[in-house]
């Protein structure tokens, strides 16, 4: 992701562009981590 | 066990601290422990199956090279342990009863077949005790793999030092690792397009089926996908270059390529310890092809259902390669060429997804009328 960045934006504003990148990733997680799991039968888990 | 339980993301932390925390000596026993922490409190059957089945791998072909008898003993040992309970599984009883798989049995009885028919072949060293315990109780791909290699991981067990960018990347996978599993598997694949397709939509019948179908692949592709970069993450961090397990399957142009791309590890040591030797002893590629995808089917459920998702795919693949002998290489530039591999791309998804109907349905029998349903008999 930080490759494509650097390729559209200057360094600044793409180390900020990765920052909000994992911000809005991480909130993504939090926010439906609660979700009932879908059905996952691959031998282990 | 799910990604959101305590008893993972206890795991999860432990295991991240005990690859660098403790002295470097100590390193690789603390990320040991951890995962047999994990495994005894989560399903003591499997640990004490992984100690037993670990102890006789490497009391038979660990120290010295094992001749046919040796091999066939490990090898009947570890699948003749999986095929049992995977025979008793609830799925393949199709009562409601049965015994569960112990949890990683899957992935660990594998593990050990790959390392019995390489100290056979004489690609591997003698084993030991250390790194092999080590290798077996790696917490990263304890449960859902991949089913990485003795030799990548014994080097990166001795090599491994602490490498900040590593560990960066490391951690980013676990990031998208848990947005596919909780995002784009729970929440969009089940919850958003299975509850509407549970719900009165109004759509046609074949239509809903279809979509009934390219809902479970996503939501299996992204949730397994997602365990797969959980894994490769958090073994990245700690120092180690697993193999990866995803590499785009739904943009595979055909059925030999999908299988290079999806479920790598089990696709490669199919092709290593299955298809090769029939192969080899039967001299036909179409019945090593047909015996691989049987044994791949049945490793995930012991059914007639896998048993003829496994067929279905090795049929293909079969076809396939016979195509590919008989037609010539067509051109490679100009629009004819896009064109077929357009079609090339959609022949193969369409055969992919056809294909979950067998693995979605409880019974056969479902999954033919789900088929039926999707070209309106």
């Amino acid at each position: 992701m930080y490759d494509l960045l650097r390729r559209l934006l200057p360094p600044r504003w793409a180390d900020a562009g990765l920052v909000l990148w994992y911000l809005l990733l991480l909130l993504l997680v939090l926010r439906y981590a609660w979700t009932p799991a879908g059905e996952f039968r691959y031998g282990g888990l | 066990v799910t990604w959101t339980d305590p008893v993972m993301l206890l795991g999860l932390a432990g295991f991240a601290l005990a690859a660098w925390l403790p002295p470097r000596g100590w390193q690789g026993a603390a990320m040991s422990l951890v995962g047999l922490v994990f495994l005894g409190a989560c399903d003591p059957r499997s640990l004490l199956l992984l100690g037993a089945l670990g102890a006789g791998t490497y009391a038979l072909c660990g120290l010295r090279r094992p001749g046919v008898p040796g091999l066939v003993l490990t090898v009947a040992l570890a699948l003749g342990t999986l095929a049992a309970f995977k025979g008793a599984a609830p799925a393949a009883t199709g009562d409601g009863g049965g015994v569960l798989v112990p949890l990683g049995l899957s992935y660990y009885t594998l593990r050990m077949v790959h390392v019995a028919w390489e100290r056979y072949r004489g690609g591997m060293a003698p084993l030991e005790a250390g790194p092999f315990a080590r290798y077996l109780l790696f917490f990263p791909t304890l449960v859902a793999g991949p089913i990485h290699r003795f030799g990548t991981f014994a080097r990166d067990d001795r090599r491994r030092r602490w490498d900040a960018p590593s560990a960066a990347r490391g951690l980013e996978r676990l990031l998208y690792g848990s947005v596919k599993i909780v995002f784009l598997g729970n929440y969009l694949a089940v919850y958003k397009v299975g509850g509407f397709l549970a719900s009165e939509h109004g759509l046609p019948a074949g239509l809903a089926a279809l979509l009934g179908c390219l809902a479970y692949g996503a939501n299996l592709y992204f949730q397994f996908a997602g365990y797969s970069d959980l894994a490769v993450g958090l073994a990245m961090w700690a120092g180690f270059r697993i193999e990866e397990n995803f590499r785009w399957p739904f943009l595979a142009c055909d059925l030999a390529d999908f299988w290079r791309r999806w479920h790598i590890t089990l696709s490669e040591w199919c092709r290593d310890y299955v298809f090769a030797p029939v192969a080899a002893t039967g001299r036909s590629p179409y019945v090593g092809v047909l015996a691989s995808m049987l044994v791949l089917g049945l490793w995930h459920e012991f059914s007639a259902r896998y048993a003829l998702w496994g067929l279905y795919h090795g049929a293909g693949i079969a076809l396939c390669q016979a195509w590919k002998r008989r037609v010539p290489a067509p051109r490679t530039t100009g629009t004819g060429p896009r064109l077929r591999r357009g079609a090339a791309w959609l022949l193969t998804q369409g055969f992919v997804v056809l294909g979950f109907a067998f693995t979605r349905g409880a019974t056969p029998g479902e999954a033919f009328s789900t088929v039926a349903t999707i070209f309106g008999f």
